[in-house]
């Protein structure tokens, strides 16, 4: 017996018109100031309105949220008893409204403590809406949140079942003006997430089909949406395309790309989708020792071609170095002007905080603390993998 | 080969974890004491009970109790007997027992989630181990 836990997808140009429905009488809105300003929250607003929705907005949500912002919004939530939460925006935002939920459900939880099988009871007080403004990370279907820790400068990722939201708003206007460094950085985030959920072991025949879509609609539009803000078709499937690779991770499982990005990311404050985009072909040159069968299989699916499964997996792995070249992503750490000895420094604790993460061990190849390491020194040079 | 949740299974247990270098590097942060109470089922009618305390990288015991109040553990897991035979031949994985509620979890679940490190070398440690299941 397993699950594959998703919530109502409501997507196209018009999405956000489905809010008129909901039945309820306050919603929270959890954002970051920048989307306050350029109006998204004004156009949910005008939305709650027509289903007679009163609202207030926490527009506190910084990059990588932290456990005081998390702590600041569940306060908000309290004194204003919303029966809806909804979170507006990248991942960020996302994920802080769903820490903030289960703070505000149960405000004695720790959310370093958060686990997939405790009872929460999330649903007494609210239930949950995320409409995604990149593209992205995929939030909006998955039970995960990643805040941090910045005293320890730490990335705290947890997640519950009863986290995952109700309703994700899938409404491509929303996306339609992201500047070309974020498509590149959400961008490189969902094609990690397809790829670390096509090869989790975790994977089911419910996980695979949406990863292999997504992977597919990425390798055809991402640069298109990278190129062209005007180009529609490219910014609606690659919304698309984020939300179908994390209902694949999401019920699967992440895999090193992000452990040790989590890392990066918790000590030297590179963006997330910088972070995951970089660290993964060195893994999936790594878990090709024995995940080539796997990575051969997305390969033939997303129409590359090759002899044996080590030749698929290496032009997958090619062409997905050739998208991060086109996006302008760092191939190797140093390409992030990231000081060696600081990295060289850092590393002994990034290795320990990517085993802190229980997807280490849920990946075809399962490494040992050399294996990381290593790993971590090889990405750092820009170098194959070859171990 | 000994048979699953006897003395002489726990014995060579103890034996494996406390014998590996591996064991005592990675889990010598590890601090914790787990009851394993095997439900009755078709395959066992009655419940049975054995503990283990692990610290700093070696197992200090390891022993069958004939009730789960000789001992006050820090983890409590739960689960039948069918259950175990599972998640042990690796047909089953624990954490999805866990998140299926088929194996039931009490204590700061947390800490053994976070401490992967000790995990697997608890896992390494272990997979020599040949048991043999009675039922």
């Amino acid at each position: 017996m397993w699950y594959f836990r998703n919530p109502l997808i409501v997507f196209g140009d018009d999405a956000l018109e489905h809010l008129r429905e909901i039945k309820g009488k306050r919603a929270l809105i959890v954002t970051d100031a920048v989307l306050v300003k350029l109006g998204f929250v004004d156009k949910v607003a005008k939305e709650l309105k027509h289903a007679g929705i009163e609202h207030r907005v926490f527009a506190e949500v910084e990059p990588d949220p932290s456990v005081e912002t998390v702590r600041k919004g569940a306060q908000v939530a309290l004194e204003y008893e919303p029966d809806w939460l909804i979170g507006l925006g990248g991942g960020s935002s996302m994920d802080a409204a769903k820490m903030i939920w289960m703070l505000y459900a149960q405000p004695d939880t720790e959310p370093d403590a958060i686990v997939p099988f405790q009872d929460y009871d999330a649903r007494s007080k609210a239930r949950m809406i995320c409409i995604p403004t990149t593209a992205g990370t995929g939030s909006e279907v998955t039970w995960f949140m990643v805040v941090t820790d910045t005293v320890e400068k730490r990335k705290i990722a947890v997640g519950t079942p009863e986290a995952l939201p109700d309703i994700a708003i899938l409404d491509s206007r929303l996306v339609g003006d992201m500047p070309k460094g974020l498509v590149a950085d959400t961008g490189m985030d969902a094609l990690t997430h397809c790829v670390e959920g096509f090869g989790s072991t975790w994977r089911t025949d419910f996980t695979n089909g949406p990863a292999l879509m997504a992977m597919k609609l990425i390798f055809k539009y991402l640069k298109r949406s990278y190129d062209d803000a005007s180009d529609k078709e490219a910014r609606e499937h690659m919304l698309n395309a984020s939300a179908l690779a994390s209902m694949s991770w999401g019920n699967g499982m992440a895999g090193l790309a992000h452990n040790m990005g989590h890392a990066l990311g918790g000590f030297f404050h590179v963006t997330h989708g910088k972070c995951v985009g970089l660290y993964l072909p060195y893994n999936m040159e790594y878990l090709a020792e024995v995940g080539a069968e796997v990575f051969a299989e997305a390969a033939r699916f997303i129409g590359l071609e090759g002899k044996t499964d080590l030749e698929l997996t290496r032009g997958l792995v090619r062409g997905i170095k050739d998208i991060a070249r086109y996006l302008g992503q760092p191939s190797s750490v140093k390409e992030l002007n990231i000081d060696k000895a600081a990295y060289e420094k850092a590393l002994p604790e990034m290795v320990g905080r990517a085993f802190g993460e229980v997807s280490t061990t849920l990946v075809l190849r399962v490494p040992d603390e050399k294996d990381m390491e290593r790993m971590f020194l090889y990405a750092y040079e820009g170098k194959t993998i070859d171990f | 080969m000994a048979i699953f949740a006897t003395q002489e299974w726990l014995d060579e247990i103890a034996k494996l974890l406390n014998d590996d270098p591996g064991y005592a590097e990675g889990a010598k942060h590890w601090e914790g004491d787990f009851l394993y109470i095997i439900e009755p089922d078709e395959l066992q009618p009655n419940p049975s009970y054995y503990y283990i305390d692990l610290y700093h990288g070696k197992c200090r015991k390891a022993v069958v109790l004939k009730d789960p109040s000789e001992v006050k553990a820090e983890f409590e897991l739960s689960a039948t007997y069918s259950t175990w035979k599972k998640i042990l031949t690796g047909e089953l994985d624990g954490m999805k027992a866990m998140m299926t509620r088929k194996m039931k979890f009490k204590g700061a679940v947390a800490k053994v989630m976070k401490d992967t490190k000790s995990q697997q070398a608890y896992a390494k440690a272990l997979a020599p181990l040949k048991t043999e299941y009675e039922k």
